[in-house]
């Protein structure tokens, strides 16, 4: 556990739910208690819902204010409407909590400035009384160590990256999209107005947190740009830090007297702040994705650009895949002749290239030793491969529609990824999978998902083109090169 | 001539930019490089300053009323001899009454006419969320219409300058290219750490264009420098 002053809010001893619906409620935001029950919460701490209204909730006794509840409540989230929350502040002030997240929305957000001033207030009421506040306007947190989470299907097994969001809807995204991939979460936040915590204190509590590894953040427009600098300065020194911006504003500022001034644009500086930190900056969803999958594991140890590219996919695609690579400023280098003389003697097949790319299916008491080879070969960095199977095309008349069962995709997964975790241990290459999803995957008898859980167990990252491979190592190259003179965080 | 000094003077007239003799002047005393400019206020006195920083010289138009000088006709160049001066300097002055008729004109800049280098752009500014910034550029049209410019945050560190110079995309002309030789990038990171010097010193400074610097073999100077002040 860390020794951050803001550590225990990740770590609540029990958790109050005030403004459970009285009603039914369904659909994926705001069913927080719902969610604590689904990671089970209340096997390590006290969870109680709170409402005036109704005497129980999912079975458990409602209480009719924050203060009828059982000491101590260390975590408040708040689903109460905007002109209830200044009295649900004195109640936390009186119950003495350490945090309060206010899904509550309404405040500073709409641009009424009646309402920003509340917010204001309120925060301030909360400050001298040494509670955090989270949001307003936000989901809050996902603690999947402390069964903390703020939407259904989120694992309860931790991980080592850490999630700060402006937006709940992007940080869920996120959160899927990631565990999609085998990714898994020490902490996500969801922090919406960012009344008082913000990105530069979250940025400030990853830095220090031994739980997480890598950091990955979603921002809109930056409070305290100074403070969120210095903060990501401090974070981006020790650990890879990914960055999603949204929201582009127009170029250039129009009060600008100078030629600098008109040529400062918000999107062109954030860029540079981040370059500057040691940062990476995605951006598109997906780059975040892929750039948090690549930190996350040995894609990370990629020094250059010499991609060999091995995996039947046929001619056509080894042309488009090869371009793919040359377009981000990566190459595919041809293999030594002595290398290509050693290949024929497994692969004698015509048809086939064994020059780079490497378009062929070896038989499988060849594989290992031709994959050896390609990785050692001069001027390859890395090795692109679809994991290899053993898969045959299924004989004539045989119904390919036959699903495997959820066990044998699995065994299937492992058997690949630990073959390519070998191989890049074996020969200190680092190799990079391509995962094509859906059918053209289950034509190659594999299950992406199976696949990507797998592979990132092994440390192996897993792409669904070889164009977002490319890209992705093309990126993760650059962000080495401008990190030159930072430490390295990358071994 | 200390910043405070300029700064109380431009804001009593109600400026927020400062004029060129004003810049330039807290530029070199910065120990940025600028070509020597001087006011001038008659054609008497325009002479003996031409004289004074050298032959060939480019006259300007003084005037607070006035923000794009070529736009007036107010900037004549190569300028060789006492003649050339004196009739350019009636010139400029005709031109920008011309312009702008009610324009106050606080005199003609006279100021030693620096070779021609590779044209860059160093500049700064300040951003609504990050504070001041420095940017860095090739000058004219790769500037202009290509917008190829890289920025830092300040205070910039000596790898953050020299990434600023090789990050934008047409570094490879400073390396020299059909022949000419590289460009100094030494005298381009030392002007780049300066300016970061002199915003972080004066937060009155909102604005700064170093534009264009020549970049020699050896060494660079800024040609024109415009600075713009908080109100205040």
């Amino acid at each position: 556990m860390s020794e951050h002053p803001l550590d225990p809010i990740f770590h609540p001893r029990a958790v109050a739910v005030v403004g459970v619906r009285s009603t039914q409620a369904t659909g994926m935001m705001g069913s927080f208690y719902d969610s604590l029950l689904e990671t089970d919460f209340p096997s390590i701490g006290g969870l109680y819902p709170v409402n005036p209204k109704i005497s129980e909730y999912r079975g458990a006794k409602c209480y009719p204010t924050l203060l009828d509840t059982p000491d101590p409540v260390d975590h408040v989230i708040s689903q109460v409407p905007a002109a209830v929350v200044p009295e649900l502040v004195d109640q936390c002030v009186a119950k003495k909590v350490r945090s309060i997240h206010f899904f509550t929305a309404g405040f500073s957000e709409t641009g009424d400035t009646d309402m920003a001033e509340v917010e204001l207030q309120m925060i301030e009421k909360l400050r001298q009384a040494g509670i955090r506040a989270i949001g307003p306007n936000c989901m809050g947190m996902y603690v999947p160590s402390s069964r903390l989470a703020f939407m259904s299907g989120f694992p309860t097994e931790a991980g080592n990256v850490f999630l700060l969001s402006q937006s709940g809807a992007n940080a869920g995204e996120i959160v899927h999209g990631l565990v999609g991939r085998g990714v898994r979460f020490s902490k996500a936040i969801s922090y919406g107005n960012g009344a008082d915590l913000r990105a530069h204190d979250f940025l400030d509590y990853a830095a220090a947190d031994p739980e997480s590894e890598v950091v990955a953040a979603y921002i809109e427009g930056v409070q305290d740009g100074r403070a969120f600098f210095a903060a990501l300065k401090r974070c981006a020194r020790v650990k890879p830090v990914v960055i999603l911006k949204g929201g582009r504003t127009q170029s250039g500022s129009h009060a600008a007297h100078s030629h600098t001034g008109s040529l400062a644009g918000s999107i062109e500086v954030f860029d540079a702040a981040c370059r500057q930190a040691g940062a990476a900056r995605a951006e598109t969803m997906d780059e975040l994705h892929d750039l948090v999958v690549a930190a996350s594991t040995n894609t990370r140890l990629v020094t250059g650009g010499g991609v060999a590219l091995f995996g039947g996919g046929g001619g056509g695609f080894a042309v488009l895949s090869a371009d793919a690579i040359d377009r981000e400023g990566l190459s595919v280098p041809k293999l030594p002749q002595t290398a290509i003389d050693e290949m024929r003697e497994y692969i004698p097949v015509a048809g086939s290239s064994v020059n780079n790319p490497i378009d062929a299916f070896p038989p499988e008491e060849h594989l290992e030793s031709m994959l050896r080879l390609v990785a050692n070969a001069e001027g390859i960095d890395t090795v692109f491969m679809s994991p290899m199977t053993g898969w045959r095309p299924p004989p004539p008349g045989s119904t390919s529609d036959e699903e495997a069962s959820q066990a044998e995709k699995d065994e299937i997964a492992t058997k690949a990824a630990s073959q390519m975790r070998r191989l890049q241990e074996d020969t200190g290459t680092p190799v990079v999978g391509i995962m094509r999803s859906g059918r053209m995957a289950r034509m190659m008898g594999m299950d992406a998902d199976s696949m990507s859980e797998a592979a990132h167990r092994e440390r192996i990252g897993l792409y669904s083109s070889v164009a977002r491979a490319a890209r992705t190592v093309a990126q993760l190259l650059d962000w080495k090169a401008y990190r030159k003179g930072l430490p390295d965080i990358f071994e | 001539m200390s910043v405070e000094s300029v700064v109380n003077q431009a804001r009593s007239e109600a400026r927020s930019l400062l004029n060129e003799i004003e810049a330039k002047q807290l530029l070199h005393e910065a120990g940025i490089p600028v070509a020597r400019t001087v006011l001038a206020a008659t054609q008497e006195q325009a002479r003996a300053q031409a004289a004074e920083v050298g032959y060939p010289v480019v006259l300007k138009i003084v005037s607070p009323d006035i923000a794009h000088k070529s736009d007036v006709g107010g900037v004549i160049v190569g300028l060789e001899n006492e003649d050339a001066v004196s009739t350019a300097f009636d010139e400029i002055i005709a031109n920008a009454t011309n312009a702008v008729p009610n324009a106050t004109i606080t005199g003609v800049a006279v100021q030693h006419m620096a070779p021609a280098g590779t044209e860059v752009i160093v500049g700064m500014t300040t951003d609504p969320q990050f504070g001041p910034v420095v940017m860095f550029g090739l000058g004219g049209i790769m500037v202009e219409v290509l917008k190829d410019v890289s920025f830092r945050v300040v205070p910039l560190e000596e790898r953050d300058a020299e990434q600023m110079i090789d990050e934008i995309r047409g570094s490879a002309i400073l390396a020299g290219v059909r022949g000419q030789p590289p460009a100094d990038k030494v005298a381009i990171k030392s002007a780049l750490l300066k300016v970061s010097e002199f915003v972080q010193a004066n937060p009155d400074v909102r604005e700064l264009d170093l534009n264009p610097m020549m970049v020699y073999a050896d060494g660079a100077i800024a040609v024109d420098a415009r600075i713009v002040i908080d109100d205040g």
